[in-house]
Formats: structure tokens, sequence, C-alpha cells
């Protein structure tokens, strides 16, 4: 590992490394490389017109599949180009950036974009960053996601106010002052400079590879594939592996992004292209040689648990440093104008198991034990109560009867210490309405004087006796 | 009552209090006509049927009947139709959406029963009844009479 760091840290390339954008992941731990380019497959090969630069994979609708958000830039004078997300269905992905509200074109386009829970309403809002070229406006945005994945725009309602023209590219999204919610940072590379003199900023990378005692493997956008020999020491990747021509093909590659698109377990590449189109890598390791943790978001670990740590040891070897098998930090914005899927991925032997501690933001700690590969596992700093069910009914007298909600579930055994759920109506724009709370040995609760032939969502959260409210479970009643 | 939402609110019946003036008119069908005035009233305490909290229902029935009586010696039977006014009162918990529903309705009632006398002025009177009375409130319609079976003390008097 040592010598990992000095390589990157003491290079006289240093330099010219950054210009590039590295991506480090356990692409290789099982051992062949097979991806498969499935641009065409899945339509999302961009737009007509090139300036490909950021992308982001997200899940903006809470479906369950990661969505692809891209971020175009000016290309050979063609001003305004739309921004594009492709919602995922499975077996094709559709742009729905402008229905959503994303599309927003400025006049150089975009450069950065980050999605985190910006008002803790516990779905993905949207910060992008936009570069003077000449034309005004060109004022980074803030988009407020209602809770189903449609955008607002209202960066005119925030603080301090965006409406002077920037020069802004990166940006990083984490809770930078400890205090529970999510500060943006992003660059102003060319601020003091003669706003027309368009010579190049360098890309700017906000967030630097990990240092990891895991087997990380490396992949340079638009260009070569490295390999961990897990001492940290990489080794080129022949040049005759599918898909690595359709890397080295590309024009002007900007970023790349990671994400398990088709939920196999493990990694995929989409890679955005300023002059050509952009493409999407599929990678067809098809083994269990992985674990991929998500966090849930809650008040603790914020939207998709940005800011928590996961440290993953051999089973029976928790904490001990010479079993650490890899170290995770969830990140908003992950190398340049790039994101990848909001959950942590773990290269790990198949053969073995596994136990995980999680350090959310606060500093609390939850711990997994015993977990076996091939899994994508879901927890949170306070668990969301199980099986939450709802069932109308006709809460009856003689003379009236009152429409009710049944809200049924069961207590998470990965929990303890709560002393009472909270019960909350959702509504529009993900707005959480409290209703009522009972106590943690209460696992039924009435909505009450509800109005037939209307839908209703609502959330159960547990509370532990701090006060911390974990991650909600939802369900919609028809 | 018979309602099934009755039953599951208050139970399979419920007990009402009753008080009846009846008398025998001299003068048709060889005195075998005889007309009652009676004077009902239902107070019971019940449940909702999901959040289980409490809630009451009141009752009153004013009763005019018109009964055919068969004597035999020491046992008269009657039987006949009715005719009822209902006023209704259900009175809901703080949480419910509205805190009570009243309103009256007219109902029709037949009854059949005995007389049976220990002396000449007291007796016993054994009956059963049915009223078909139907609380509209909008979507709910509850059926607030049924079949009721009533027992009392009959005291005779002549003026």
């Amino acid at each position: 590992m040592e010598r990992f760091v000095h390589f990157f840290l003491n290079s006289k390339k240093l330099s010219c490394l950054f210009a590039f954008i590295f991506v480090l992941f356990p692409l290789f731990l099982s051992g062949s490389i097979h991806f498969t380019n499935v641009t065409q497959k899945y339509n999302v090969e961009g737009a007509s017109y090139f300036g490909g630069h950021g992308i982001c994979w997200v899940d903006v609708n809470y479906d369950g599949r990661l969505d692809i958000y891209i971020k175009n830039h000016k290309y050979r004078g063609e001003l305004y180009v739309e921004n594009i997300l492709y919602i995922n269905y499975g077996d094709t992905f559709v742009d729905e950036g402008l229905s959503r509200g994303v599309a927003d074109a400025y006049p150089f386009g975009t450069h950065g974009a980050v999605f985190a829970d910006l008002d803790n309403d516990k779905d993905f809002d949207l910060f992008s960053t936009t570069t003077y070229g000449g034309i005004s406006p060109a004022y980074n945005h803030i988009y407020e996601n209602d809770g189903t994945g449609y955008f607002q725009d209202i960066t005119e309602n925030i603080s301090p106010s965006q409406d002077r023209d920037t020069f802004s590219r990166g940006v990083a999204a984490a809770d930078f002052d400890g205090d529970g919610d999510i500060d943006l940072y992003f660059t102003n590379p060319l601020s003091g400079i003669d706003p027309f003199n368009h010579q190049p900023s360098p890309p700017q990378k906000l967030k630097n590879f990990y240092i990891n005692n895991g087997d990380l493997d490396l992949y340079e956008s638009g260009g070569y594939f490295y390999q961990n020999d897990g001492q940290g020491n990489f080794s080129f990747v022949s040049i005759n592996i599918s898909a690595l021509i359709s890397s080295i093909a590309t024009g002007d590659p900007r970023s790349s992004a990671l994400g398990d698109f088709d939920s196999d377990g493990d990694l995929d590449i989409y890679i955005t292209d300023r002059v050509k189109h952009n493409v999407l890598l599929r990678n067809d390791v098809d083994d269990s040689n992985w674990i991929q943790v998500e966090i849930l978001s809650d008040q603790t670990g914020g939207a998709g648990g940005i800011g928590t740590k996961l440290c993953l040891y051999e089973a029976g070897h928790l904490g001990e440093p010479g079993f650490l098998k890899g170290f995770r930090e969830l990140t908003g914005e992950y190398g340049y104008l790039a994101q990848d899927m909001p959950a942590a991925h773990f290269g790990v032997n198949h053969s073995l198991k596994y136990d995980l501690i999680i350090e959310f933001l606060n500093g609390e700690q939850r711990t997994l034990s015993s977990i076996a590969p091939g899994q994508k596992i879901q927890t949170a700093y306070i668990l969301p109560p199980l099986d939450l069910s709802g069932e109308r009914k006709l809460n009856k007298g003689l003379l009236y009867y009152e429409d009710v909600i049944q809200l049924k579930w069961n207590a998470n055994s990965g929990n303890s210490d709560l002393i009472k759920y909270r019960i909350y109506k959702i509504e529009p724009w993900r707005k959480f309405i409290y209703i009522d709370e009972v106590t943690a040995d209460v696992f039924i609760y009435n909505v009450r004087n509800t109005t037939q032939g209307l839908q209703y969502t609502v959330a159960v959260t547990a509370v532990n006796s701090q006060n911390i409210e974990g991650a909600p479970a939802f369900v919609t009643i028809e | 009552m018979q309602d099934d939402v009755f039953k599951q609110v208050y139970g399979d019946s419920a007990w009402i209090f009753c008080g009846e003036y009846s008398y025998r008119l001299p003068f048709l069908l060889r005195k075998h006509l005889e007309i009652g005035v009676e004077y009902r009233f239902l107070y019971d305490k019940g449940k909702l049927t999901v959040t289980k909290e409490s809630v009451d229902l009141m009752i009153s029935d004013v009763n005019l009947s018109l009964r055919y009586l068969f004597d035999l010696n020491k046992f008269i039977l009657f039987l006949g139709p009715g005719v009822d006014y209902l006023k209704y009162k259900e009175k809901y918990p703080p949480n419910f959406p509205v805190s009570s529903v009243k309103g009256s309705v007219l109902g029709f009632s037949f009854q059949a029963g005995c007389y049976f006398d220990f002396s000449a002025s007291l007796g016993i009177k054994l009956s059963t009844q049915y009223t078909y009375a139907q609380a509209d409130e909008g979507v709910v319609k509850a059926d607030i009479g049924g079949i009721g079976i009533k027992a009392g003390l009959v005291y005779r008097f002549d003026f």
C-alpha cells in the first residue's frame, strides 16, 4: 500500500495523471474481465449532438433501478444543449430530462452536478454548475426533487443567491462541517481571469482516489484498465480484452461513473465523450465475489448514506487491520464530473464470510456479521420497520363510518434501544407530514379520517432513546 | 336488534326499557280490539369496529299499536300492527370525524304475545315484536328496529 501511495504522490507524472480521470474499483478480483458495449441496446448514446461531460448514476425516482444523468456542454459552437436524464426502465433507458425538469440548457452547458439530499427530505436533489463563456446568465442551479423524480428549479430561493455568472466546474457534496446536513463545494477555476480568455481550465478532481487495503483496481476514463495485485502494485491489462477498444476509441472522454445498472453484482461503467457518442460498458464478470452495501437515507446518514464509512473484515476478525478487506466512504460526486452509484461495492472471495463495520456521519457504528458474498445489503443507522403494510378499513359506529388506513409492521431485529415509532403522511414533493407516534411495543396504527379513492403514501420510522430517527419504511395504499 | 353493524359495535342485543298504556276498545269486534301507546328507550355503550373506542347510542321510540285479542280464560293472546316514531343519537370519541349523529325516523312494527292474569288487576305480558325502522344518514343506512322480546307486569284498572 505504501508503494501505491508513493506512486501517486511522488510520481513526476502527477500533474499529467490529474489531467485524466481515475476510477478505482474492485473489478478484477475474481479474475477475468469481460465488458460488452451495450450503448445501442440500452439507447444511451446521448444526443444527436456531442458535448457529453458529466455523468451521475442515481435512482431519482426510487424505483430500485439506477438512472443516468448526463451533463452536456457546448460543442463546436452549439450552445444551450440540454442535459439528459435517462430513466432506467429495465430493458431500456428513456431521456426524461425535459419532462422531469432537469434538462435546463445553459449557454455553455453544465459542467458539474451532484445529487444529494440538500433539504433533508430524504430524496436526491440536484446541484449543477455551469461555466461563463461570455453569455449570461451562467449561474449554478439547485433543483428540488419532489420525491418521485420530478424536479423544480429553486435556485432563486436559496442563499447565498446564485445570481452571478460563475466559472464552476466540479462539485462535491458532503457534510464538511459535521452538522448533519450536506454542504457543497464547487470549483470556480477561472475566477478573476478574463472571462473571454477561453484558455482551458484543468478538470477539477475533487475526490481523489481512495487509499485502501482492499484490492481496488483502476480504470482510466477513456483509457486503460490496471489491475491491482492486492499490494498496491498496478499492472497494465492487455489490450485484447473486450471493451477496451471502445474505451480507447473515445474521442475526448471527460468522465466515467460506476454503477451496477443491471443488478448482477458487478460494476458497469458509463463514459461521456465530449466529441463522440457516449459509451456504456457492461461488466460481465458474473460471479458472486462481491458484496454491495446501500445505506438507506435517514437523519443520520443523509440521502444514500453519503459520508458513511464502511470497513469490511474477514469474518471473525473485526477490527483487526491485517484482515481489513476493504474501506469505502460514500461520497457525492466522485472525480471530475461523475458520481458513482450511491452504494459501497466490495470485491471479495465468495468462499469466505465477512464482517462489516459501518460508521455513520455522527460517529455511531453498526456491525453486520457473517455476511455471505453475492448479495446486496440495505442497512441504516436505525433500520426501518419490517413488513410495513396498509389496509383500508371502515371504522364503524352504527350511524357513521370513518375511513381509516390500518398500518401494521414488524420490529426490525437489527435495532436496539428503540423507544417509539413515528408515523408520517407523505405529501407531494416528498414532504413528511407528522401524524402521530406510538411506543416501541406497538406495531399497529390507524391513520384516521382518510378519503376513499385517494391514494395515500405513509411512512413509519423508528426512534431511539437519543431521539435519533431512522430510515423510513414506506407503503402506498391505493 | 339485527343490524350487522349494530352487532359489531354494540353486541347481539341490548336492553330496552318500556312503558305502555293500552285500552281495550268496548265497541268494536265484540271487545276484541285493543290499542296501545308505548314508550321505549334504549341506551347502550359499544366500541368502534377498528379503533375500539367507546361510543354511546340512545334510541327513544313512541309506538302506537292496534291489537286483536283472543280470550282463553287466564290467557289472552294478541297480535297486531303498529307505527313507531323513533329518535336516535350516537355519540363518538374525540378523534372521530364527527362528534355525534342524531335524527328521527318513522317505523312500522308488528307484535304478538299474550297476557296472563294472576288476578283481576295483575298479570304479566309476554310478547315479541318486529320493528322496521331505517335511519338514513347519507351513505350509512342503519336498521334501528329489529326483533324484540318483551316481558312485563300488567296492572289493569277501570275508569
